[in-house]
């Protein structure tokens, strides 16, 4: 349980199937190491490592407060950690300039807690947000973008396009918020807490479209959430913190199996 | 004694940081100007917020200023048999004055608090954290296009106040005190002559009337956007960033209005 890396806490099979069939191990997309962050004399996060490799779905659990969406803002440099190195396919994101991390994000899509949609702006602007700020589409090319991501989420363009956040229900705000953070296709999907705030219902059909988006899209991704439910459903390895540390870090079948009173208590 | 020096200690280092976060935010909006991407649409839309959503409360202050003025300075000058003197008194209060630094304060009401609670409300529902997410940068995206939009649009709306306000003494000279209009507006432009002119045509008192209300739509796009990131906090931090952006622009821009006058009138008058 010390030993946060992905790799040693797979079992055999698991490993190979994951290398596939040419044997090769996917690349590490995302790499946190030894981080640590305090403010002021808070201590938030201590050593904090792990591996992200693409087409994984990494989960970080545990309690409010303790720090996981800190790590979402770590990876997305919105934060720079005391110590330590975020690697985002292998270039320390801390030692970029701000033009070459504006860049990188552009490989990122966030859905944010409270969805944080441009309530001056429609759906359709909102979802088109991405692709007019950075890439230089003829406009069908802009719509029919929108309307594929749209589709992805189950909405249709011509139902929503024109409406304002202000008018969507709390899950198509969740699912807008998706659909802006894959219209541009980015190779990693970061989820901050996506079922906190939803009715079970909403919640267990936001669960299943991200797990669909997971094989569909084949993303690299990092959920954050304390929905135990949630995150044994959608991710393939389990971090959990507790105390600014990782105290868990495998499978989620392992995670299920766990016998750490403190992890049983969270489960159950 | 050691809990109050803390205190304000305390206060002093909180204060010397926020006019380094205030510079640098200035720093950075100004040099976007000049670097792509260049958000046109974004600023024609704040200018039209700004510019066109301002007229009503500039012509009004105009209006009743001009009216005031010329009404008050009358009691005076009817004692001395010199009324004929009104629109030289409205002309050059309302020029050099009263027009820049009014319309200043009723911008910074209407369009810095506006300015603070968009983006405070931006910032508490992490719609900022959203587009620097999306690689896109909120300094280029929301405060430029705000800061460039009030320094066009200011000295505009100052030099419709200036006239609106020599019309409504106007007024009240022909009503009230039997003055021809010709009269008033000679009596206008001898006030202006007065002062020289710059370039042949331009008199120097609108020239100090102008540079003025550009100074003063930086204060006012600045504050609103720096209290307006600063935000923190939920619904009762928008509240606090809006109060505290309307009354930071507004002793500012007083503040700033007579060091500028002092500058001013060295550069221009001497």
């Amino acid at each position: 349980m010390d030993d946060h890396s992905l790799t040693t806490h797979e079992p055999a099979e698991q490993q190979a199937e994951r290398r596939g069939p040419s044997g090769l191990e996917p690349q590490v997309v995302i790499e946190a190491r030894h981080l640590d962050l305090a403010f002021d004399e808070n201590v938030v996060l201590r050593d904090i490592s792990f591996r992200v490799r693409e087409g994984e779905a990494l989960a970080i659990v545990g309690p409010s407060g303790v720090g996981k969406s800190t790590i979402l803002k770590i990876i997305l440099r919105l934060l720079v950690p005391n110590a330590g190195q975020m690697l985002i396919d292998g270039e320390d994101i801390n030692l970029l300039s701000f033009e070459e991390v504006l860049e990188v994000r552009q490989k990122m899509g966030m859905v944010f807690q409270a969805s944080a949609l441009f309530d001056s702006l429609s759906v359709f602007e909102n979802v088109a947000f991405p692709l007019r700020e950075h890439m230089r589409l003829p406009e069908h090319k802009v719509t029919e973008m929108v309307g594929d991501a749209l589709n992805l989420v189950d909405m249709s363009l011509e139902e929503f396009a024109d409406r304002l956040p202000a008018e969507l229900s709390g899950g198509q705000k969740k699912r807008v918020g998706i659909a802006r953070a894959i219209v541009h296709q980015p190779k990693i999907l970061l989820y901050d807490e996506p079922t906190t705030g939803l009715d079970p219902l909403t919640g267990r059909t936001i669960v299943r479209l991200i797990k669909r988006l997971q094989s569909e899209l084949d993303v690299t991704a990092v959920v954050v959430s304390h929905d135990v439910r949630a995150v044994l459903e959608v991710s393939t390895h389990i971090a959990m913190l507790r105390d600014s540390r990782i105290i868990f870090h495998g499978t989620p079948k392992e995670f299920a199996a766990a016998t750490d009173p403190y992890i049983r208590e969270f489960i159950d | 004694m050691a809990g109050a020096w803390r205190l304000v200690e305390g206060w002093l280092k909180r204060a010397v940081l926020g006019v380094q976060e205030y510079t640098v935010l200035t720093a950075k909006a100004l040099r976007a100007i000049f670097a792509r991407p260049f958000y046109w649409r974004d600023t024609l839309q704040q200018m039209d917020v700004i510019g066109v959503g301002s007229l009503g409360i500039v012509l009004l202050t105009g209006l009743f200023t001009g009216m005031v003025l010329a009404l008050q300075s009358s009691i005076e000058m009817r004692r001395f048999g010199a009324t004929i003197y009104i629109g030289r008194l409205v002309g050059a209060s309302a020029v050099r004055e009263l027009g820049p630094v009014l319309t200043a304060l009723m911008v910074a009401g209407r369009v810095g608090s506006g300015m603070a609670a968009q983006l405070g409300s931006m910032k508490v529902t992490e719609q900022i954290d959203a587009l620097n997410v999306i690689g896109t940068d909120p300094i280029k995206k929301l405060v430029t296009p705000r800061l460039l939009a009030a320094l066009l649009m200011l000295p505009v709306l100052t030099v419709i106040t200036d006239t609106v306000a020599i019309f409504g003494g106007m007024l009240i000279a022909v009503v009230k005190l039997d003055l021809t209009a010709d009269l008033y507006m000679r009596s206008v432009y001898d006030t202006l002559a007065q002062s020289g002119f710059i370039f042949r045509y331009v008199p120097k008192d609108l020239v100090q009337g102008l540079i003025k209300p550009f100074f003063f739509g930086g204060i006012i796009a600045m504050t609103g956007c720096y209290f307006g990131l600063q935000t923190r906090g939920g619904t009762e931090g928008v509240g606090v960033s809006t109060t505290r952006a309307v009354v930071t622009a507004s002793i500012l821009i007083l503040a700033v209005d007579y060091f500028l006058t002092q500058l001013l009138i060295s550069i221009l008058f001497q």
